[in-house]
């Protein structure tokens, strides 16, 4: 019996979700391969990895603005890919998203003020003074001064943008929140006071969060779990301490060596990869690392390994080169 | 207000050519208005006694075959000019546009249908094919207007669509969605504004065409006869008297012709240069 | 291998500097919608020096001016810009180079890394024979041993069978494999200074760090110096012997790495260094985010009005050159720090 499935239901669960692009070749492109994942309500999951990984495609699906090749999309119980168009549309009043690069998410020709009235106007009833009303005080949430709801977005800065963003998304006090490196394309002094405005969001409102980042730093400070994903494929998965202070894929061991501290006097030992990431149109048939793991062995090319888990049920890795004395058992849903 | 008033006149410091070209348009609608007060004469009254005279104090600008007064008749003309170009203009806006937002946003068989039609009106060359269709159809201003409009529909169409196409690349279309937008204020709240502005550059430009067509259509012998005060049908008729000397006949309107077309293409242009500089200014 | 020159309190001053950029501004004028004419202070004094075989790190935010000095540096600045003061390089004033004196430099005697693989290299020529150009521009091989220098520099810079991949096209190759082919471009000619522009922009995680590895190995063999440019303050202090920090259009503090991080002196590189660490706890979010702006044209400090140090003195007195703290090469440009 496996405890990476929650008794209670989730509010976001994938289940063996798959995603192939055709791209016009032989082959389809996968993205996302057999990935399985579920947030609670209030969770915050990373999920973490880098270019060819499947991490925005994953964010897409859980959105709905993909469907999965194969597999289910379930928002609060229900499959996504199964409801009405005005259904979906009423339901995403309870989740949202939010983009790397705000500049291009937002209508260059709206003010700032209908931006941020837009969710309000499509998913309430409110009159158009009431959200004016509801936009200021959201406005002053997101520490925007009042003058900026008159301006257009090529006027405001990135974090601005962001912060216009971020406020838009929560208009509507969704249960959920996507966002797909939202501090990727701003200035490092921007990006602290966006994470810790999300990091105080996340306790006054309690809104679960799937926040998708190739910044270890950032998921460390900001995730309850996280999910390691390499070419479309989970690798490791478990709560964030866990993976990132004891990481059992070699994958993920590579990842953490390869961070770079802005401390001089720590000084990481670098796992030293061979070649890059492979392309997702030619991914190898078994384990996706086995092209660059430096405990590779020829049993690794047989196909996908299974996920093993930890004696506590709450850590997993998708490798067979795993002790077992560490990670005893297989999870049921493979 | 001020501001919007200072705003342009800036534009029009840093791009002459609209400016130009907006005041030769200008002084030319201005002469479709208000015809009956600027003509000195009825453009279809005869003077017998006066049949082919030169430019003169009574006269202005000379008379016609037919003794009527070229001032007059040309002043008039404007109205036809304005008078087709635009209606036709409107109905290739109002049929393309919508045509092209939904061939670029779904793609499918109006796409497709969209892209054939541009290939086949590419086949021909497009004044032959409004002759054609004219002469087969009647003659009548109506029928012109209706050609040109709709033979003009796809380039609008066109123009739309290959915007919407790079909005696609973009994240607009997919934030707007995920907030919860459905099709219709897709299409008409984010889409269509920042999709249109190819389409403002090409109103200028399809009505120098529309005046260009009509014209030649009527030297042709089609769709407008006289002695409808029309600038091709004039020149049509001043042809033949240009090899008799009386130069002035077809002159005239084929300058008022030659001019406005200018006007409305170096306007044309002027906002093609300031859009595009506007898209790079940030 | 450790750089030269360290154990000895010398500084990189009273050691002759392989680049020593003094006193440098650069305007651009520009016409605004409004039609009226203004002027960007893109650089406003800059003043920055790299010792002989050091490493080092220019870092600074959107707007802060560093690849601007760059450009400058390797004269690649357009006609419309107005530049002021001297980049000595070899003995030679950079700024006052043109023409053939300044291709003589650029490429040999100072390799540029530049940001975007895919822009540095041409897309129609074939990857070894753009190296092979580069080769024969500066020396008087003939085309085979130009040839066999570069399989050995595509070899050095660690791109699997070169033999094969010396007929690539730009666009065959993977970014990280572009990149490393850029690397090799800048130091085939044994160049005495390279310039990185920003060179892992793009990359992924764990090849920005091959990179980096690769960059950092092969400058030391050659005995090289080295200006990175960056926004990145891990790649400063894990590859980096000096560092510069640079805030619209000026350097706000430099010296050793490892003085500035144990011993920031500038409001700005505290806050970057904090911004950069634990991202969540700080108080930092009443800071103004947007970037300065540069059309203001002032020569008191243009931090001031974000700055939790701000005093009156700051919004009115001019900077003065550079006050110093206790390390000789450690230089502050700020009027309340700390002057024994």
């Amino acid at each position: 019996m496996t405890k990476l499935t929650p008794p209670e239901p989730a509010l976001l669960q994938l289940d063996h979700v798959s995603r192939s692009f055709d791209v016009g070749g032989k082959r389809p492109l996968v993205a996302v391969r057999n990935v399985s994942l579920q947030i609670r309500p209030g969770e915050v999951l990373g999920l973490v990895g880098e270019s060819g990984s499947g991490k925005s495609t994953i964010g897409r699906m859980a959105m709905a603005l993909l469907p999965p090749t194969s597999g289910q999309v379930r928002f609060d119980g229900r499959d996504l890919s199964s409801l009405a168009p005005a259904e979906l549309r009423r339901l995403r009043q309870r989740m949202q998203i939010i983009f790397q690069d705000p500049w291009g998410a937002l209508n260059p020709r709206h003010t700032i003020g209908r931006l941020m009235e837009e969710p309000l106007l499509l998913h309430t009833t409110l009159s158009a003074a009431q959200r004016r009303e509801e936009v200021i005080a959201i406005a002053q949430r997101m520490q925007l001064g009042l003058p900026l709801l008159e301006r257009y977005p090529a006027q405001l800065s990135g974090g601005q943008l962001q912060r216009v963003c971020i406020g838009r998304a929560l208009a509507t006090q969704p249960d959920l929140l996507v966002l797909d490196e939202p501090t990727s394309s701003l200035d490092v002094s921007v990006r602290a006071g966006i994470l810790q405005l999300l990091n105080t969001l996340r306790r006054e409102t309690g809104v679960a969060m799937l926040f998708i980042s190739h910044d270890l730093e950032t998921i460390h400070a900001l995730c309850d779990r996280v999910v390691v994903l390499y070419l479309g494929c989970e690798v490791e998965t478990g709560p964030v301490d866990a993976v990132f202070n004891k990481p059992a894929h070699p994958y993920t061991q590579a990842l953490l060596s390869a961070q770079l501290f802005a401390d001089p006097t720590v000084k990481t030992v670098r796992q030293h990869l061979q070649g890059e990431i492979p392309s997702p149109l030619a991914a190898p048939p078994g384990c996706p690392f086995s092209t660059r793991c430096p405990v590779y062995e020829a049993r690794c090319d047989a196909g996908l390994p299974p996920m093993h888990l930890d004696r506590e049920g709450i850590h997993a890795a998708r490798c067979i080169r795993l002790s077992p004395d560490r990670f005893p058992s297989l999870t049921e849903t493979n | 207000m001020r501001t919007t008033l200072m705003a342009w006149l800036n534009v029009f410091r840093g791009f002459p050519s609209i400016a130009v070209g907006l005041v030769i348009v200008g002084l030319y609608a201005a002469m479709a208005l208000l015809a009956p007060w600027l003509a000195p004469m009825d453009p279809i009254a005869v003077h017998s006694d006066a049949v082919l005279s030169p430019p003169s104090a009574r006269f202005l600008l000379g008379t016609d075959g037919n003794g009527m007064d070229l001032f007059s008749r040309i002043i008039y003309g404007a109205r036809y000019a304005f008078g087709i170009a635009v209606p036709a203009v409107l109905l290739s806006i109002l049929i393309g546009v919508p045509v092209g937002l939904w061939a670029g946003y779904r793609g499918g068989w109006i796409d497709e249908a969209l892209l054939r039609s541009m290939d086949l009106l590419r086949v021909f060359p497009s004044i032959i094919l409004a002759l054609t269709i004219v002469a087969a159809t009647g003659q009548s201003i109506t029928n012109v207007i209706l050609v040109i409009g709709l033979l003009d529909a796809p380039i609008f169409a066109r123009v739309v669509r290959a915007e919407i196409l790079a909005l696609r690349g973009g994240l607009l279309m997919e934030s707007a969605r995920a907030i919860g937008n459905g099709t219709t204020r897709m299409l008409f709240v984010h889409l269509l504004p920042n999709s249109i502005s190819g389409a403002l550059t090409q109103i200028s430009v399809r009505m120098a065409w529309a005046i260009r067509v009509s014209a030649t259509l009527a030297f042709v012998g089609i769709g407008i006869q006289q002695p409808t005060p029309e600038w091709g049908a004039m020149i049509r008729q001043g042809a033949e008297f240009m090899v008799t000397g009386e130069w002035w006949v077809a002159l005239f309107p084929g300058l008022a012709l030659v001019t406005l077309i200018f006007g409305l293409n170096l306007a044309a242009d002027g906002i093609q240069d300031w859009m595009g500089r506007r898209r790079t200014q940030r | 291998m450790s750089p030269p020159a360290m154990t000895s309190a010398a500084t990189s001053d009273a050691v002759n500097p392989v680049l020593s950029i003094r006193g440098v501004h650069l305007a651009f004028a520009s016409q605004d919608p409004q039609g009226a004419v203004r002027r960007a202070q893109v650089l406003n004094g800059v003043a920055l020096e790299v010792g002989p075989g050091r490493i080092v790190g220019l870092i600074g935010e959107t707007g802060a001016g560093k690849s601007m000095t760059a450009t400058a540096t390797i004269g690649l600045l357009p006609p419309s810009a107005e530049v002021q003061g001297q980049i000595m390089f070899e003995g030679v004033d950079l700024l006052s180079l043109q023409g053939a004196a300044l291709d003589k430099v650029r490429g040999a005697r100072i390799g540029f890394v530049a940001q975007n693989p895919r822009a540095a290299l041409e897309p129609v020529t074939r990857v070894g024979d753009q190296l092979v150009r580069l080769i024969q521009a500066h020396s008087s091989l003939t085309k085979e041993a130009a040839r066999q220098r570069a399989i050995a520099i595509l070899e050095a810079v660690g791109i699997p069978d070169p033999q094969a991949r010396y007929r690539a096209y730009p666009h065959e190759l993977s970014g990280g494999m572009a990149q490393r082919v850029v690397i090799a471009m800048a130091l085939v000619n044994q160049p005495q200074l390279v310039i990185a522009d920003e060179p892992t922009t793009g990359l992924d995680v764990t090849v920005q760090a091959q990179v980096l590895d690769l960059l950092q190995q092969l400058v030391r063999a050659q005995g090289a110096a080295a200006l990175i440019i960056t926004h990145d303050l891990g790649i400063v202090a894990q590859y980096c012997d000096d560092m510069a920090i640079m805030f619209a259009g000026r350097v706000v503090e430099r010296g050793p790495v490892t003085q500035i991080f144990a011993n920031p002196q500038h409001p700005y590189t505290r806050r970057l260094i904090a911004a950069s660490r634990a991202r969540i706890g700080n108080t930092l979010t009443s800071m103004k985010s947007d970037p300065p702006d540069l059309f203001r044209q002032t020569t008191a400090c243009v931090y001031a009005d974000r700055c939790e140090l701000a005093a009156e003195v700051c919004q009115s007195a001019p900077l003065e050159k550079s006050c110093s703290t206790a390390a000789p090469d450690h230089r502050v440009l700020c009027h309340l720090a700390q002057i024994p």
